[in-house]
Order: C-alpha cells, then sequence, then structure tokens
C-alpha cells in the first residue's frame, strides 16, 4: 500500500515543479529464461526491496542448476503468509525462506521441507524479549497478569509463536484481544498484533500498551536512548533465526543440487556477493538432523496452535 | 574660514563619472529589488509546496497515525529522505513523540515528546520555520475532533541560493553593460556639452587678458549656443565701455591737470593773500604804531588843548578800532588757512578771571550794569590750556555783553566738568556761560551771529564792532576741543543772550602740586643777617645780568666776574661768601678756578655752586669732584637758586603775604593802585622798558617784554598784548612810571 502513496507524493511533487528530480529508476527487468526457472518466494510487505537483495541469489542458484535445467532464477514476493502457501501448492515457489513459525505452517501446508538453516544477519539463533518502560511497576510476567502486551503478527516466530507459547508453557493465560485499549481480566495476560515491530516499541514507548514483544536481535538495534529508557522483564529460549524450505515433490538431485549449492556459496566470489545481499553471512546444514532439531519447534508451534 | 571642499576635475568627467555612478546605482537597486522579489516568489511557492506535501503526508499517514503504525510511517518518511525529497520529515504521536524521522533513524522511540511536535500539536495552523537552508514546514493531523499527531517535513532552499545567485550575477552583468553603454553615451554628451563651454573658456581666458575681440561661435541650438551669443554681445558691450571709460579717463585727466593747475593757482593765490595780509598787518600797524603811541602820549602829557585833545581821542579810538580790525583779519586768515595752533601751557585760571574782573569792572560800574564772575569751587588752580585765545574769547564775550547791556547784569560762570573722556587723553571740560540782560537777539539771527562780518541787529545799531569778534571766538572755542552755542534768556528775545562754548583742559597734577604747595614769594632777605657777598661768574653778559638783577633787590652784596682769572682775582680781593661758577668760559673756565680758589683758601672756603648746561652725569661727577658744593642746570629757575643758596648759607628770607593769586601774579597783587606793578623787576629793566615805551620803541620794547618774563611771565604777557595793541599809556600804568615820563 504504501508504494502507492509514495508514487502519489512524488507524483505530486513532479507536478508542483519544485525542480526536485525524481529518480525513480524501474527495475530492470530479468531476462526472460529460455529453460526452467528458478523461483524464489517470500513474504515481505517491501517487496521492491526484498526482490532486490533476494535476486542475486536466484540468479546464482540458477546458473548453479543450469545443468539441471535451468536458465534464470526470480523471486516471488507475497503479501500473506496464505498466498505463500497457495503459490508453494501450485508449484509457482520453489524455495522459501524464513523463521521456523512460518516454516513449519507453510511445511504443514504444503509439505515444504526444510533443508538448511540460514543464518541472517550471522545470527544463527535468537530469542524474544518482554519489555516495559523503565520505571514502570511490572517488573516480571507475574506482574503482566490483568496487563495487555503487544506481539508483532500471528505468523512471526519471536513476535508470536516463543512468546504465546513461553505464557502458555507458564500458564499465564495469554488471550488475544482485538484492540490495544481493550479490556484485560486480571487472570490473564492480554495479548493484542502490532504488525510490527517498530509499532510494537511505539506502542510501549508511546504508553499504548504497557508492555511489548520483539526479538532480542531487533531489540538490540534500537538506539541506545530507547533501550535506557526500557527495561527487559523476560525472555523465551533460543530458536534457530531462519531456514531453507524446498517445496513438496522437487525431485532429490535438485534438492541436493540446491544445498550443495547454498552451503558452497561463500566459496566464489559470486556466491560472496549474492550471500551479503541476501543479508547472509551462511547456510549450514542441521547438524542432528531436520526433524531432531525442529522437534522443539514443533512442540512449540503445537502449544500456539492449540491456543488458536 | 574654512573652504568647501571642491573638486577640481574637467566637467566632462564629473558628468561621466556622476551619471555611470547613477546608472550603477540604479541598476544596483533594481537587481536587489528583483532578488527580493525571487526571494519572497521562491519562499510563497516553497510554502505551497510545504503545504501540499504537509496534506498529503497527513491524509495518507492518518491512518497508520491512528494506529501508531511505527513500521508503515517510518517507511514513508525514509523514503522521502532517501530519495531526497525533503531535508527533514517526521511524524509524531499525539503528544508529540517522534514515530518516524526521515533521515536519522535513532530519534525514534524516545518517551520524551519533541518541542516542534509540541508547538505543532498546541495549534491547528500549519506553522513554517525558515532556517538557512531549508523551510521547516509542520501541523497537526486531526481526524474529526481529535490530533491524532502531527507531521512536519523541511524542504531545501539550495535552489533559491542558486535562483539569486543567477539573479545577482544577471543584475552585474546587466549593470556592467548599462554603466559601459551610459559611459560611452556620457562621454558623447558630455563631449558636446564641454567643447562649448571649452571654447567659453579659452575666449574668456583671452578677454581676461585684455583682448575683447574675441567671440565664439556656437551652433549647438540650445542654452550653449544663447550662452555663446550673450557671451559675444557682453564682449562688444564691454569693447565699447571700456573704449568710453578710456576716454572719460583721458577727459578726466586733462580735467585733473586743469583742476591741479587751478588749486595750485589758488594755493599761490591763497599764498599771496597770506603774504599780503602779513606784509598789510606789518605795514599797517607800523604806522599805526606811530599814531597810536605818539597820540597816547600827546594825551597823556596834556600838550595839547581840550579841542584838540578830543579828535586826538578820535584819532586814538579810531585807530584802535582799525588794529582790532586788523588784528581779527589776520587771525580769521590764519585759521582759514589752517595755521592757527593752540600753544598750551598751564596757567592759573583764576588769575585770568580776577583780570577780566578788574578790566571789565570799570566799565561796568560807569554803565551801572552789575558784573558776577562766578567761578566753579571745584575748579583747580592750574589747567593747560591756550590762555591767549580763552582770554580773547571771553574779552570778546563780555565786551559784547557789556556793549548791549544797558541794566541789569552781566555774569560769566565757569563750570568744571572733571573727567571728561573724549579720547585717550584725560581731558577735563570746562564750560563759560556769559549772560546778560540785554535786548537779546532777533530769532532768525541766531543762526547767523557767528557768520563772519555778520552783525546783528543791535551791533549794528551800536555801530561797534567788526562783524568777525564772534566768528573768531566760536573757531577758538572750536581750536580748544569744544564748541560755541548762542540762545536768547527764557527762549525768547528782550530778556539777554546767552553765549555758551566750552572747552577741553588738560589738569597739570604736577603743576597744580606745585601750586598748592609753592612757597611763599621771597621779598628779600630777613633783617638781623650780616651781609651776605654774592660772586657771579659768567661770560656771557646776559646770563650775569639775570643773577645780578635777581639777587641784587633782594638785598644779596654781588659783584661780577667774566671768566675764571677774573673770579680769582675777586676772590682774593672781596672774598665773597658764595660764587655761582659758570664751568665753560674762556681763559681759565669753572673747574680750574674752583680748584685755584678752594687751593688757596684756607680757613674761610667759600660755597661754589656749579652752573651748568650739561644734563650728563659724568660731568656732574667732574663738578663734584673739582670741589663745588652743588650744581645749577640751566636755564636757572629762580626759586631752585635760591632754596640752594639757603640750603648752603642758612640765610633767612622774607616772604610776601600770600594768597591763591599772588602765589602767581604778585607784581599784579593789587588792582587799586596801593602797589606798583613790576616792583620784582630789575631797576635796570624796568628803566629800559619805561623809556622804550615812551619812545614807542616797539622792536625794544619786544625785547625787553621777553627779558620781564624771566621774572614775571604773567605780567609779560600783559605787557605783550599791551604792546601789540599799542597801549603804551597802559603799560606805563602797569610800571607804575608817571615821574619818569615827567
Amino acid at each position: 500500500m504504501w508504494q502507492r502513496i509514495l508514487l502519489f507524493i512524488l507524483v505530486v511533487l513532479v507536478l508542483a515543479a519544485c525542480g526536485s528530480e525524481a529518480t525513480s529508476t524501474p527495475e530492470a527487468a530479468t531476462a526472460v529464461p529460455t529453460g526452467r526457472t528458478l523461483v524464489l518466494g517470500d513474504i515481505s510487505d517491501e517487496a521492491a526491496e526484498t526482490i532486490r537483495g533476494t535476486q542475486p541469489l536466484a540468479d546464482y542458484l540458477a546458473g548453479q542448476l543450469a545443468d539441471m535445467g535451468y536458465s534464470g532464477g526470480t523471486v516471488k514476493i507475497a503479501p500473506d503468509l496464505d498466498t505463500m502457501i497457495r503459490w508453494i501448492n501450485d508449484g509457482e515457489v520453489d524455495l522459501y525462506f524464513d523463521s521456523p513459525y512460518p516454516v513449519l505452517v507453510i511445511s504443514d501446508e504444503t509439505g515444504a521441507t526444510p533443508i538448511l538453516r540460514r543464518f541472517r544477519f550471522g545470527v544463527p539463533e535468537y530469542h524474544s524479549v518482554f519489555f516495559v518502560p523503565k520505571g514502570s511497576e511490572i517488573d516480571s510476567l507475574d506482574d503482566l497478569m490483568g496487563q495487555m502486551v503487544a506481539f508483532e503478527e500471528n505468523f512471526s516466530t519471536s513476535g508470536y509463536m516463543l512468546p504465546l507459547a513461553h505464557l502458555v508453557e507458564l500458564g499465564m493465560n495469554p488471550v488475544l484481544k482485538s484492540a490495544p485499549d481493550s479490556d484485560v481480566a486480571a487472570d490473564e495476560i492480554g495479548y493484542v498484533f502490532s504488525t510490527a515491530d517498530d509499532t510494537t516499541v511505539q506502542w510501549v514507548v508511546s504508553g499504548r500498551v504497557p508492555a511489548g514483544v520483539t526479538d532480542n536481535v531487533f531489540f538490540s538495534r534500537l538506539p541506545e536512548d530507547t533501550q535506557a529508557q526500557l527495561k527487559i522483564i523476560a525472555a523465551t529460549e533460543d530458536v534457530p533465526r531462519q531456514m531453507v524450505l524446498v517445496r513438496a515433490g522437487m525431485n532429490a538431485a535438485l534438492v541436493a543440487a540446491i544445498r550443495t549449492a547454498l552451503l558452497e556459496m561463500e566459496q566464489s566470489e559470486e556466491g560472496r556477493a549474492a550471500l551479503e545481499k541476501f543479508q547472509t553471512t551462511e547456510f549450514e546444514e542441521f547438524a542432528e538432523g531436520a526433524e531432531v532439531e525442529l522437534a522443539r519447534m514443533r512442540e512449540l508451534y503445537e502449544l500456539v496452535q492449540a491456543e488458536q | 574660514m574654512r573652504q568647501r571642499f571642491r573638486w577640481q576635475r574637467p566637467l566632462a568627467l564629473k558628468l561621466t563619472l556622476i551619471i555611470t555612478l547613477i546608472i550603477v546605482m540604479v541598476v544596483t537597486v533594481i537587481t536587489i529589488l528583483t532578488v527580493n522579489r525571487e526571494r519572497q516568489n521562491f519562499q510563497r511557492e516553497l510554502e505551497q509546496q510545504a503545504d501540499l506535501l504537509l496534506n498529503t503526508l497527513a491524509a495518507s499517514g492518518a491512518d497508520s497515525l491512528y494506529f501508531l503504525e511505527a513500521d508503515y510511517l517510518s517507511d514513508v518518511m525514509r523514503d522521502l529522505g532517501e530519495f531526497q525529497v525533503v531535508t527533514h520529515g517526521r511524524y509524531y504521536d499525539p503528544d508529540g513523540r517522534i514515530i518516524a524521522d526521515a533521515i536519522d533513524l535513532d530519534t525514534r522511540f524516545n518517551r520524551e515528546p519533541d518541542i516542534f511536535g509540541k508547538v505543532l500539536l498546541s495549534g491547528t495552523e500549519t506553522i513554517y520555520v525558515w532556517q538557512d537552508d531549508q523551510l521547516i514546514a509542520g501541523e497537526p493531523v486531526i481526524v474529526g475532533a481529535e490530533k491524532i499527531g502531527a507531521v512536519s517535513i523541511g524542504l531545501p532552499t539550495a535552489p533559491l541560493a542558486e535562483k539569486l545567485t543567477a539573479v545577482r550575477q544577471q543584475g552585474i552583468v546587466v549593470a556592467l553593460g548599462v554603466a559601459l553603454f551610459g559611459l560611452v553615451l556620457t562621454l558623447l554628451v558630455s563631449r558636446s556639452i564641454t567643447e562649448p563651454l571649452q571654447k567659453m573658456i579659452i575666449a574668456t581666458e583671452h578677454v581676461r587678458q585684455g583682448d575683447l575681440s574675441q567671440r565664439v561661435y556656437i551652433y549647438t541650438g540650445d542654452e550653449l549656443q544663447t550662452l555663446g551669443d550673450h557671451f559675444n554681445d557682453m564682449t562688444a558691450q564691454l569693447e565699447q565701455t571700456l573704449r568710453q571709460m578710456e576716454e572719460e579717463i583721458e577727459e578726466r585727466k586733462r580735467a585733473q591737470v586743469e583742476l591741479q593747475a587751478a588749486k595750485e593757482a589758488a594755493e599761490a593765490a591763497n599764498h599771496a593773500k597770506s603774504v599780503f595780509l602779513a606784509s598789510m598787518s606789518h605795514e599797517l600797524r607800523t604806522p599805526l604804531n606811530a599814531i597810536l603811541g605818539f597820540a597816547q602820549l600827546i594825551v597823556r602829557r596834556n600838550l595839547v588843548g581840550p579841542k584838540d585833545r578830543n579828535n586826538l581821542e578820535i584819532i586814538l579810538h579810531s585807530g584802535e578800532h582799525l588794529l582790532t580790525l586788523i588784528n581779527q583779519v589776520l587771525d580769521m586768515s590764519k585759521i582759514e588757512a589752517g595755521r592757527m595752533t593752540l600753544h598750551e601751557k598751564p596757567f592759573h585760571l583764576y588769575a585770568m578771571m580776577e583780570e577780566l574782573e578788574s578790566m571789565f569792572r570799570l566799565r561796568a560800574k560807569e554803565k551801572k550794569v552789575q558784573l558776577v564772575m562766578d567761578v566753579d569751587p571745584d575748579m583747580p588752580p592750574v589747567i593747560i590750556a591756550d590762555e591767549t585765545k580763552l582770554r580773547q574769547v571771553l574779552i570778546n564775550l563780555l565786551n559784547n555783553a557789556l556793549k548791549f547791556t544797558v541794566q541789569g547784569h552781566v555774569r560769566l560762570q565757569v563750570q568744571y566738568e572733571p573727567g571728561t573722556a573724549v579720547s585717550e587723553m584725560p581731558f577735563h571740560l570746562l564750560r563759560f556761560t556769559v549772560e546778560d540782560s540785554g535786548p537779546g537777539i532777533e530769532p532768525d539771527e541766531l543762526d547767523k551771529v557767528f557768520e563772519a562780518f555778520v552783525r546783528a541787529k543791535a551791533g549794528i545799531q551800536s555801530n561797534e564792532g567788526t562783524g568777525l569778534g564772534l566768528t573768531l571766538s566760536r573757531q577758538f572755542a572750536r581750536l580748544m576741543g569744544g564748541d560755541m552755542t548762542v540762545r536768547n534768556v527764557n527762549d525768547e528775545p528782550g530778556y539777554g543772550a546767552i553765549f555758551e562754548f566750552t572747552i577741553h583742559v588738560r589738569p597739570d597734577a604736577m603743576v597744580d602740586e606745585q601750586a598748592k604747595a609753592a612757597p611763599l614769594q621771597i621779598i628779600g632777605l630777613a633783617p638781623d643777617q650780616p651781609e651776605i657777598h654774592v660772586l657771579v661768574v659768567d661770560d656771557n653778559w646776559e646770563n650775569r645780568r639775570v643773577l645780578v638783577e635777581l639777587l641784587r633787590p633782594l638785598g644779596f652784596v654781588v659783584q661780577e666776574a667774566a671768566d675764571g682769572k677774573a673770579a680769582v682775582e675777586a676772590w682774593y680781593r672781596w672774598r665773597p661768601h658764595l660764587i655761582l661758577m659758570d664751568m665753560h668760559m674762556p681763559k681759565m673756565d669753572g673747574y680750574e678756578a674752583t680748584r685755584t680758589i678752594l687751593g688757596q683758601a684756607e680757613n674761610h672756603k667759600p660755597i661754589i655752586i656749579a652752573i651748568t648746561a650739561s644734563a650728563f652725569s659724568h660731568e656732574r661727577e667732574a663738578i663734584l669732584g673739582a670741589g663745588c658744593s652743588d650744581f645749577i642746570r640751566k636755564p636757572v629757575q629762580t626759586s631752585y637758586i635760591l632754596e640752594t643758596i639757603q640750603k648752603h648759607l642758612a640765610v633767612q628770607y622774607l616772604y610776601a603775604e600770600a594768597t591763591k593769586m599772588d602765589m602767581v601774579v604778585p607784581a599784579i597783587v593789587s588792582t587799586n593802585g596801593d602797589e606798583t606793578d613790576g616792583q620784582a623787576l630789575p631797576p635796570t629793566l624796568l628803566s629800559q622798558l619805561r623809556q622804550a615805551t615812551s619812545q614807542a620803541n616797539m622792536e625794544q620794547i619786544e625785547v625787553l617784554v621777553t627779558a620781564v618774563a624771566t621774572y614775571n611771565p604773567t605780567l609779560a604777557d600783559e605787557l605783550h598784548r599791551l604792546a601789540d595793541d599799542f597801549e603804551y599809556g597802559k603799560i606805563l600804568d602797569r610800571l607804575g612810571m608817571e615821574e619818569v615820563i615827567e
């Protein structure tokens, strides 16, 4: 939506003849593949930026898979999880990268398989933190009883699955509310979705909710002044940062070729450049196998699913 | 006086620079105005753009602001910043906290509200803040009645700076171009003005050097041509005027030469007249001398019968009138010739008044007219003025007053007005008023009585006078620094006339003090004193006679010596007590004689007093070194000689009974004839004077009267006056010599 607004503003500015020059250059069209095309999918509300960051990886992988009949790679951005599930089910997306919770959802819905771990921003694992304004009377999760807490969105690992599962496991009766100012009973902890970590922090800072939850990496990147004005009252357990998911039905040779290409990316100049654009330092095998390592994730997932 | 600064440069340069300067100034002003207008336009446009962008951001971000969707709002602002659409961009929550920032993400998530955000949320209007490099604009975002937040943006003003720089540079280029164009144009215009002016200057310079034939030819068809035409007309007229002036000057020179010749002729004639008058005066006075002198003697000696005596008296009267006329005409001629001068000297006014009273007392008594002399009691006894002229004026006025007054009085009043300074000299004023109770003067004659040879009706009727008396009197009064006026008593005829005149006099403090402290008149040696022998030594006979005639009448025994050698012989022979020694003599001078006498005298050394004309101190020392006891400078003063003698010989004098008058004129103390005038004169001098008067020997009388001045100056003045008037009988009366005549 925001792209339309920005486009509108730029058009207005041009019409106003303010002399400023709009420099919106259209994204260079991806060359039309003559053979098969490897499609990488993602869910984002910043499609252009995501495409700019992912396209080199798609091109790289396509190049690595040329022997497999791939002549090019492309990126498809879905606005939400359901769309992505439908695309994967329809075979329109070959590879998908995300955190554990959506990966498990898509995997359940489409039969797609996690094949590698992704170190996004060099972070192999992360967790969620509960925070309140410094000076708040809330010092622990117990103090949250009867209070409202802001989660990110309902397919977020750190902004939904981890904190919700954590509260459930602690038996603190989290209850989804429709708005930040909704009533919360004394024997429950109300939670509401802010749709973004930025908004979660803003709500706490602006006093719209007494507490919020984000992942620890996001929290650590907040301005120091902001961090100084907040205090963390609880943290969840660590989970893998992101994983690579291949659609169901992909032949094993192709999956193996993709795995190999991803694992060896850092060994070539082209691979390192694509990795950098993709905000990833490396891909890694599940040490004990995907199922073993995802077992705890699945427990948490099921707890969350049970709450819905 | 400070001179105003003047810029000494050619007119063309001044015009060019001034006009060019004006052009540059005008272009500069226009450029400044243009820049300002461009700035205002830009600011207005930028504010409009800011308004539009703010409204857009408010509208598009309203929903997100409502839900505090920081993520979305940050994306919007970040994109605006990345695309450099704005230099500043923020969304604020309802409390003013920054939700999104286009430039610095770290400003977000601050629990402290932003100041500008709070300001925006405190109102409802758009706020503009102009900064050096950007325009900051912001407004609250209002949904319904609720302020859900605010938005602010910053737009760069760099385009304005670029635009203004372009306009400024454009203005400079235009200014230079216009200035260059103006310079060329001004040069052309100024040359068209200054070239004719240059012609005018050259022509004027020629005119200044005297070439009036110069003409200028200017054909510009404007004021300069008119100026040139006027210049030509002016020089032509000037040339003509100068020519006329030269002719007039030539004419005047000729007239001046003629005038000078006439003047010289007139002066020659005037000189001839003066010579003639002097000559005639002398020629007339000489026979008058014989006529009046012998007529008086004949009358005095009773040599004729009563009838002839009457005729002789007519001759005397007519002669005296003729003499008065001659004297007055002579005075008038002197005044007209500017040769009448004042002879000021100290004199005693009281004495003059006494004299005048005695002069007119008898006549007044005969006419039964009261003669009153009223003198200011503050009058100083001695004043400095021209005594002769003052006396002449007073005699004339008193004579007239007595002449026309048949009954009543004639009053002479003298007022003294001290300290009337009319110049740097301390002049004092004497005011004389002669008032009579006669017929007075007709009003129409009052202005004429002072004119020469004009007599009033009464004067004509009396058939007396010359018509010059009052004229001379007023001239004398004016000569003495004053003036004379006349008026009637009660300002109408019939009650008498008042003649009033003033003169300036100078008080002589020294003379005044001398007069006040003057010793009493010495009339001889006191009795019961031993005989005092005095030897007078001088090679000049007159000098010896003066001293002899001074000392001998007082009782001193006096002998004379004509040189030093004779003095030594006289000392041997006579042994005088005192020697008055002239120091410069032939044969043996005073020094040698003094040393000889004192060298030979043993117990009875005489007192030797030197008499010298030298005023040098070295001679004084030489005199005292020779042995003289004292010295006296020539001309000798009687009182000083007697005082010096008294100082060295301790003699005692007899003094006359003294009044203020006595101190001055001891010889005419009495007017009743009890004492004879001239008693103090040496007998020889008195005898010679009597003899000369009896023989009417004018030249001898003048010589002897001059000698009288040594003993009695006042008497000498009177005798001079009587001699001038040929009043030989009166001279003999003053000398008291009836028996001699017999």
